[in-house]
């Protein structure tokens, strides 16, 4: 429980009220419709104040930047992609996501991982009303009967039932530009493998965000957790009976209000059979 | 006032006050100004542990002002 202006409310008030102190502030992040990761909208995000008694809600960069990037360029070839010395194109690693197996030792190397020192003394939350995610449904040749290469995507957006906003467990660093001395806080949002619903929804990587019940985003932010206990919150699958998934129009982003939802007549509906 | 739509003029303490209302994300916010000089108190409806609804002022300290501003509101939105 907290205190707001001397009356007692619940955590989720508390960060809804705070939220909205900065909101009236002329913040501009909290009263956005869609904060994409491709854009440079920073993004809100809750972290433990010193001696983790409170929390503060402040901006940071969406996309991890580790601290081995020395310059801007260097963080744009890394997000965006770029050919190497032999003209082979490396692609885009924009680091908007932090796999909750990779955050001590890397999935692709065995080492470790780029996040370790964040995941161990940098956890925070990222508050989210709900968030956007493309299902892919492949279409069969009706000559051949074969499945057809690319997929047709289609846009859902996630919300929780019971709450207005919700935690999202991330991590984040503090970097600096060698260069030109520009500071940033930059944060990824940590993901679990797929809930029965995500799975459907989020069907080309089966992944989705770390979600957090009130009690477990206070344990990320402010205990100091053991690796073992960071992987299991980082692991976190919410309650798929406690989502919900509606399909949104195509062109969402430009919508007046992104999360109405829209129809498409072909879709086959979601099943949840588990 | 910094945010120029008023919706309702009022009297508070003997004073005459301008109310506007705002919606920020989904939360209704009211913007209370007294004088063109002062910042507008921001006042809102929060929601105590237990679901009893009380009006605050944001950013906090001006719970007596909210509670009583916010009854005057109450009364104009009927």
């Amino acid at each position: 429980m907290c205190y707001y202006n001397g009356q007692k409310v619940s955590r989720e008030e508390f960060i809804r009220l705070m939220a909205l102190e900065k909101a009236t502030k002329n913040y501009d992040f909290l009263n956005k419709g869609v904060i994409s990761g491709f854009t440079d909208t920073p993004v809100a995000v809750v972290v433990a104040t010193e001696g983790n008694t409170n929390f503060d809600i402040v901006q940071m960069e969406w996309g991890f930047i580790p601290n081995y990037l020395n310059t801007r360029e260097e963080v744009n070839r890394m997000r965006k992609g770029y050919k190497d010395t032999n003209g082979k194109y490396i692609p885009g690693q924009p680091q908007l996501n932090a796999k909750s197996e990779n955050l001590f030792v890397s999935e692709r190397s065995g080492r470790r991982s780029m996040f370790y020192d964040a995941a161990k003394n940098r956890r925070c939350l990222v508050l989210s009303s709900g968030y956007f995610d493309w299902r892919h449904v492949y279409r069969t040749n009706k000559k051949t009967g074969e499945k057809l290469k690319t997929p047709d995507k289609y846009p859902y957006y996630v919300s929780l039932r019971e709450h207005e906003y919700f935690y999202m467990a991330a991590i984040w660093n503090p970097w600096t530009d060698k260069e030109t001395g520009e500071m940033a806080n930059t944060v990824a949002l940590v993901t679990a493998v797929a809930n029965p619903l995500m799975k459907q929804v989020h069907n080309s990587k089966e992944r989705m965000p770390t979600i957090l019940s009130d009690e477990l985003a206070w344990r990320w932010i402010s205990e100091d957790l053991s690796e073992q206990e960071v992987l299991e919150i980082a692991a976190t699958q919410y309650p798929y009976q406690e989502m919900s998934a509606c399909t949104v129009a195509s062109d969402f982003l430009g919508k007046l209000d992104p999360t109405e939802p829209f129809t498409y007549e072909n879709l086959p509906a979601i099943e949840l059979v588990v | 006032m910094s945010q120029e739509t008023i919706d309702w003029q009022a009297n508070y303490r003997g004073h005459p006050i301008k109310i506007g209302k705002r919606q920020i994300g989904k939360t209704e916010v009211y913007y209370v100004s007294s004088s063109p000089e002062k910042k507008p108190l921001v006042l809102t409806r929060a929601l105590k542990s237990g679901g009893k609804e009380f009006w605050t002022s944001i950013p906090q300290g001006m719970q007596k002002e909210a509670e009583e501003i916010g009854a005057i509101i109450d009364k104009l939105e009927k």
